[in-house]
């Protein structure tokens, strides 16, 4: 049997058997074979000592349960790593970022227990999935999207605490922005409600997030001060019909005015939906093609063109731009959506033409207009997630096909936050492109376009492949752990990140001698002072076990 | 069920190699066996899986709709051996599904010169 780091064999079994008497012997987990099933599937320590391993896992199905668990916990000095369902591959999965933790598995907490249509909103427990909460929705026939990421396998709550993002409108794309409210078991064991549910009685707990006085909601997510065992969410209204158009634009320069006016207009909500930015010229889909490309291939390229790629800078070329202008192949493309009645929608596209069209030689089109909802025979035309709908689909970007003959063993996201600037993308880039091209990394090769899941921000999420071979695994994580420095050294940080990168990342995050780390170790020390609450996590480790490694 | 031998040559069928030997062996029960259609021998696989009896359902790569329509339900109602020839892609997927459900990979081998692997998920005791 696996026994935690510091606790002694007897402890460790006393308390694993308490936690028997809590949740029934079934659901308390101590086998090799079982434990494999907790184990990151895309572990950056692939097979390596190093890998994050859990000494044993115990699954409550209530929220007295895991006050009871976590009560136990303290009294054995035993550490816990809470997860949903633990399907954040590239971010860490199910595996504890201190290994010997005994994994606290919510997928039997998975109880929808209210969506509300009149109000659009739901309140769930950490075990309901993607999937779980769209069937429940469509069963019931309730005029209501949710906003999933791509995959929507995993969890609604443990997502929105992972800060996911996802495809639908902007205020709904970010998980953790869009939730409203939530119960907590605090590493005591005692129960709190955030926001108007600490009023008893109240129902206005998924109306109003932040009650009065301070709002704590956020040190919930990427934390380790709670267990968070209720969560509401703002759903959006199932609008009338959807829109998806692009703007085309012809020269390289066009990208910082583009930028521009597409951030005016989601600023102003003239477009709401995800913008999805793409190179028609240097052949970078947008993401909700990516799937359709690896499936069937990329659109065809002269050699004329292939050749003129392979001598960009920073993706420009004089003569790639005329090539592009010859040719009517649009340097840029930006592909906008939009949701809800068609009349409101048609003057959106209106309104978002006219801003465009300052741009010399900008182009317009529509993809696909439609009424809501789908039927269900066309949606596999369209990415999923956009409207709404969990999908899998996103599994086939990393299958062999005859255009991806050598798929990796999975990958860590490398994910910075940039400003949402043109400037800001191109700098990015070079600063990125030489640094991976310097640590024979497989990032940033050419030129990379980022993604739009958040309305103020651009963001990379960059796949760094895992391989089976442990030497060319160490050097990217060496080389992983370097890209995050050279960003921070220009303002640049992770929004997420696999435990094995937290401490990495969270030393970016260093404004005066990392105010921002002390604070959250003060914290800690106040709310876990035994620390058994999923210890590490983003770097926040209780302080018997600071400056130790993990 | 990892201590049964799922991938018997000559088990089921009078079929050529490797159905024959891809193809868990008749005693073993399997609630349904999955085949990806895209692939001639999968096909082949899944048809005599259910000349053999057992359910079978089709893919092509992709595994939402089965998830979605047939093995969410299947493993929610109880612990459900399956069986089947995919790529490993989508048999990654399904052994990350399956772990919802503390059930895991008992058998895997790669079919030669195809991009596909035949396999059985199941609990602890199948």
């Amino acid at each position: 049997m696996r026994v935690p780091p510091g606790v002694s064999q007897s402890d460790f079994s006393a308390a694993l058997a308490e936690f028997e008497t809590v949740v029934g012997k079934q659901w308390v987990f101590t086998s090799d074979e079982d434990l494999d099933l907790y184990r990151d599937a895309y572990s950056p320590f692939l097979n390596e000592p190093e890998e994050r391993i859990a000494s044993a896992a115990v699954a409550p199905s209530a929220t007295e349960e895991v006050q009871r668990i976590v009560r136990i916990a303290n009294r054995y000095r035993v550490p816990l790593y809470a997860i949903s369902t633990g399907k954040n591959l590239g971010y860490g999965g199910s595996a504890p970022a201190y290994s010997g933790c005994v994994v606290l598995d919510l997928k039997r907490m998975n109880r929808i227990i209210e969506v509300n249509e009149a109000n659009a909103f739901a309140l769930l427990e950490p075990g309901v999935s993607y999937f779980d909460l769209y069937r429940y929705i469509q069963e019931r026939k309730l005029k209501v999207w949710i906003d999933c990421p791509d995959p929507g396998w995993g969890s609604v709550v443990g997502n929105a605490i992972d800060r996911g993002g996802g495809y639908t409108a902007a205020n709904y794309r970010n998980h953790f922005d869009s939730h409203c409210g939530m119960e907590v078991v605090l590493p005591s064991g005692e129960l709190l409600r955030t926001g108007m549910g600490a009023i008893p009685k109240a129902d206005t707990w998924q109306q109003y997030k932040s009650g009065c006085g301070p709002w704590i909601d956020g040190i919930f997510s990427q934390s380790n001060y709670g267990v968070v065992t209720k969560m509401g969410f703002w759903l959006m209204p199932q609008p009338e019909a959807y829109m998806r158009c692009t703007v085309s634009l012809p020269r390289y320069r066009d990208l910082g005015p583009m930028v521009e006016t597409l951030n005016y207009l989601e600023n102003s909500r003239i477009t709401a939906g995800f913008p999805d930015i793409a190179s028609p010229l240097i052949g970078y889909p947008p993401i909700a093609q990516i799937q359709l490309w690896n499936e069937s291939g990329p659109p065809h390229m002269t050699d004329e063109h292939r050749k003129l790629l392979t001598a960009v800078d920073l993706g420009y070329s004089r003569e790639l731009e005329a090539y592009g202008l010859k040719s009517q192949i649009p340097y840029w493309q930006l592909w906008l959506s939009f949701h809800g009645p068609m009349e409101v929608i048609e003057a959106q596209w209106q309104a978002t033409q006219r801003h465009f069209a300052k741009i010399e030689g900008a182009k317009f089109s529509i993809v696909d207009r439609v009424s809501v909802p789908l039927d269900p025979a066309k949606i596999e035309q369209f990415h999923e997630p956009e409207f709404g709908i969990p999908s899998l689909r996103a599994f086939s970007i990393g299958a062999r096909t005859p255009w991806n003959p050598t798929p990796s063993k999975g990958h860590m996201w490398f994910s910075p936050i940039i400003p949402r600037s043109g400037a800001a993308i191109i700098e990015a880039n070079r600063v990125f492109s030489q640094a991976a091209r310097d640590l024979g990394m497989p990032l940033f090769r050419s030129f990379t376009l980022p993604a739009c899941f958040w309305e103020r921000s651009f963001i990379f999420i960059l796949a760094t492949p895992v391989t089976e071979d442990p030497e060319t695994n160490k050097r990217y994580r060496e080389g992983f752990k370097k890209l995050i420095e050279i960003g921070g050294q220009h303002g640049w940080g992770e929004y997420r990140t696999a435990p094995v990168f937290q401490k990495s990342v969270m030393d970016v995050y260093s404004f005066n001698n990392h105010a921002l780390q002390r604070f959250h170790e003060t914290l800690k020390d106040a709310i876990d002072p035994n620390g058994v609450l999923s210890p590490g996590r983003y770097d926040i480790w209780p302080r018997h076990l600071r400056g130790k490694p993990s | 069920m990892d201590r049964r031998e799922f991938c018997l040559a000559g088990a089921v069928m009078a079929t050529s190699f490797p159905v024959a030997w891809a193809l868990p062996a008749s005693s073993i029960s399997l609630d349904v066996v999955i085949f990806d259609s895209r692939f001639s021998i999968a096909r082949t696989y899944g048809a005599a899986a259910s000349h053999s009896g057992r359910k079978t359902l089709a893919i092509q790569g992709d595994v939402t709709a089965l998830w979605r329509d047939d093995l969410r339900l299947r493993w929610a109602a109880g612990a459900a051996a399956i069986g089947g020839m995919t790529t490993e892609r989508s048999l990654f997927c399904l052994e990350q599904l399956a772990k919802d459900h503390w059930l895991r990979v008992r058998s895997r081998r790669s079919v030669p010169n195809e991009p596909l692997v035949c396999w059985v998920i199941g609990g602890v005791d199948a």
